[in-house]
C-alpha cells in the first residue's frame, strides 16, 4: 500500500510539470488588453521586449512526417508560452508549404524570393528581426560577425542561406505593412476583407515592445494597416512604429493567447484547433 | 583582359548565332577554355546538349549567357544582380514547357556541383537559384494569366519538380467554390459553415435559413403522410 501509495504520489509529480508547461509571465512584460477607438475594437497582446525575457520562436514547416503542432508540443516542455499564432501564407494547393523565402532552423524550405516586402529573421536566441527586403539589405549575425545580404541577387541570396544554415535561423516572408514609420502598403493591394492580426514593433521612449493587434471586424489589408497605425501612433502614442507585418488569418488561422497560469483565454482566438497550424509564431517567456 | 575576352566572345557567339546553330555550343566551349578553376563543370555535356536543341533557339542564348554568368565581377554577374528585361521577356514569350524544364535539369546540375567544388560553391547555387526562380516567376505569370493550368499535368510536373528543389509557385488564389469543395472534402464543415456565416450578405443567410425550414417542413410533411399510410 505504501508503495502504491509512493508510486502515484510520484506520477503525480511528473505529470504536473507538463501539464502546467505554459504558464506564470509577468505581467510587467506582457500585457492583454482590449482597446475601443474611433469605432473599432482592438485587442492587443503586448510584449515588452527590452528585458530580453520575452522571446520568439517560429515552426515554418513540419519535419519529415513530424507536423508543426508535434514539434511545438515537444519543444514547449518546461517553457511558458504567452501566444501561438500562424505566421506567413501558404500554397493553397500544396497545403503547408510556406510562400516565399522560408528557412526552418537552417534548413532551406521554399528558396523562391516573393515580393511580399517583409523578410522576418527569428534567431535560435529568440531574437527577432524584420528587414524591408524590397529596398535595403539585410544584415545578419553569421558567427561573430553581422553580414549585409542583397536578396534580390542570387549570389547574396546563396550566401545568405548559407549564413542562416549556420547560426540556424528562421525566415518567412510576409506583406510588409509598415517599416520605420511609413506606410508600406499601397491601394493595389487585395480588396478581400477579413480579420486581421498584425505583428508591430514599436519603441515607446527606449522601450522595444512588440504588439500583436487583432481586429475581429472584416477589413482589407489597406484599410487595416492605415488604421492599426494610426491606433498605435495617436491610440497608444508609440513614438515609432518600426516595423508592422501581416500575420495570415487565412485557411489556417490559429491563435491562442494563455493567461498567466497557461489557460487558453476564450478572445481573442483563431476558428481553427492548435493541432491544425501549418506554421506557428510562438512568444515565450524566460 | 579576360572579361574583355569574355564579352568579345559572347558577342561574337551572339552575332554567329543569327547564322549558325552550333555559335552558342561554341561560346560555351570557349567558356569552359577560359573558366579554368570551374574547369570541372561538365561544360562539354552541357554544349552536346544544346547542340542537340532544336529549335529552341532562346533556351540556347540562356544556357550560353548562363555559362558566361560564372565569371564573377563580369557582365554576367551583373545579370545576378539587376533584372535582366531581354531575357524575362524571352522567357516569358516562349512559353515553352520543354525549355523550362530543360533549366530546371541545368539548375539542379548547378547546385548539385556546388555541393562538390571549393570554388565559391555559392556561386553556382546562384546560376541555379537565378533561373530556377525564373522559371519559377514564369509559371507563376502563366497561371496568374490562366488560372485553368493550374490542373495541367505538364504545368503540375513542372511545379513538383521546382518543389523538389525547394522552390514554391505560388498559384492563384481558388474562387470560393473551389474553396468551398475543398473543404467539404477535407470534412472541414464547421469552417465552411463558419466562413460562409461571416462572409455572406443578410439575405443569403435568410435564403438559407428559409431554404432548410422549407426542406425540414417538406421532410416533416412525408413523413406524416407515411406515417397516414401505414396506419390506414
Amino acid at each position: 500500500m505504501k508503495y502504491f501509495l509512493f508510486a502515484t504520489l510520484g506520477t503525480l509529480l511528473m505529470i504536473w510539470p507538463s501539464s502546467q508547461a505554459s504558464a506564470q509571465y509577468s505581467t510587467s512584460d506582457v500585457d492583454i488588453s482590449t482597446y475601443p477607438y474611433k469605432g473599432k475594437t482592438y485587442h492587443t497582446i503586448t510584449l515588452n521586449r527590452s528585458k530580453k525575457r520575452v522571446k520568439a520562436k517560429y515552426f515554418a514547416y513540419k519535419d519529415g512526417n513530424t507536423t508543426v503542432y508535434d514539434r511545438y508540443k515537444k519543444w514547449k516542455v518546461g517553457r511558458d508560452i504567452i501566444l501561438v499564432s500562424s505566421g506567413t501564407y501558404m500554397d493553397y494547393y500544396n497545403q503547408t508549404k510556406p510562400d516565399g523565402l522560408t528557412i526552418d532552423n537552417g534548413i532551406p524550405i521554399n528558396r523562391k524570393l516573393n515580393d511580399f516586402g517583409a523578410l522576418v529573421v527569428v534567431y535560435a536566441t529568440g531574437g527577432v528581426v524584420v528587414a524591408d527586403i524590397m529596398n535595403e539589405n539585410i544584415n545578419m549575425r553569421c558567427g561573430s560577425q553581422y553580414e549585409s545580404f542583397n536578396l534580390q541577387n542570387s549570389y547574396e541570396r546563396s550566401k545568405f542561406i548559407d549564413c542562416a544554415q549556420d547560426v540556424e535561423a528562421t525566415t518567412f516572408q510576409t506583406h510588409l505593412l509598415v517599416f520605420e514609420d511609413e506606410l508600406k502598403i499601397y491601394s493595389n493591394s487585395s480588396p478581400a476583407k477579413r480579420e486581421r492580426r498584425f505583428l508591430a514593433a514599436c519603441y515607446y521612449g527606449d522601450q522595444l515592445y512588440h504588439v500583436i493587434v487583432y481586429v475581429s471586424e472584416y477589413v482589407t489589408l489597406l484599410d487595416a494597416t492605415r488604421e492599426v497605425y494610426d491606433f498605435l501612433k495617436q491610440g497608444r502614442e508609440y513614438d515609432e512604429v518600426v516595423f508592422m507585418v501581416n500575420l495570415d488569418t487565412g485557411m489556417q488561422d490559429v491563435f491562442n493567447v494563455y493567461d498567466t497560469q497557461g489557460n487558453a483565454y476564450d478572445y481573442p482566438k483563431g476558428p481553427l484547433e492548435l493541432s491544425k497550424a501549418v506554421n506557428l509564431l510562438v512568444y515565450y517567456y524566460e | 583582359m579576360r572579361l574583355t575576352t569574355l564579352i568579345l566572345c559572347f558577342t561574337t557567339g551572339m552575332l554567329c548565332g543569327a547564322w549558325a546553330n552550333t555559335s552558342y555550343y561554341k561560346v560555351v566551349e570557349d567558356y569552359a577554355a577560359l573558366q579554368q578553376p570551374a574547369a570541372d563543370f561538365p561544360y562539354q555535356q552541357l554544349a552536346g546538349e544544346i547542340k542537340a536543341l532544336e529549335p529552341m533557339e532562346a533556351n540556347r542564348l540562356f544556357v550560353a549567357m548562363d555559362s558566361l554568368q560564372l565569371q564573377p565581377g563580369g557582365i554576367l554577374f551583373t545579370c545576378l544582380t539587376e533584372e535582366n528585361a531581354f531575357l524575362k521577356d524571352t522567357l516569358l514569350n516562349h512559353n515553352e514547357l520543354s525549355g523550362w524544364n530543360f533549366l530546371i535539369r541545368w539548375s539542379e546540375r548547378y547546385q548539385n556541383f556546388s555541393q562538390h567544388t571549393d570554388n565559391d560553391p555559392a556561386l553556382f547555387m546562384a546560376v541555379g537559384d537565378y533561373w530556377l526562380s525564373m522559371v519559377a516567376g514564369a509559371i507563376e505569370d502563366s497561371l496568374e494569366s490562366n488560372k485553368d493550368l493550374s490542373h495541367d499535368f505538364e504545368y503540375q510536373f513542372l511545379i513538383k519538380r521546382l518543389d523538389e528543389n525547394s522552390y514554391t509557385v505560388t498559384r492563384p488564389t481558388p474562387s470560393l467554390v473551389e474553396k468551398g469543395l475543398y473543404n467539404i472534402n477535407r470534412g472541414r464543415f464547421g469552417y465552411v459553415l463558419s466562413r460562409f456565416w461571416l462572409e455572406s450578405p443578410w439575405f443569403i443567410k435568410l435564403g438559407l435559413l428559409l431554404g432548410i425550414v422549407i426542406v425540414l417542413a417538406g421532410i416533416a410533411k412525408i413523413f406524416s403522410i407515411f406515417k397516414n399510410l401505414i396506419k390506414r
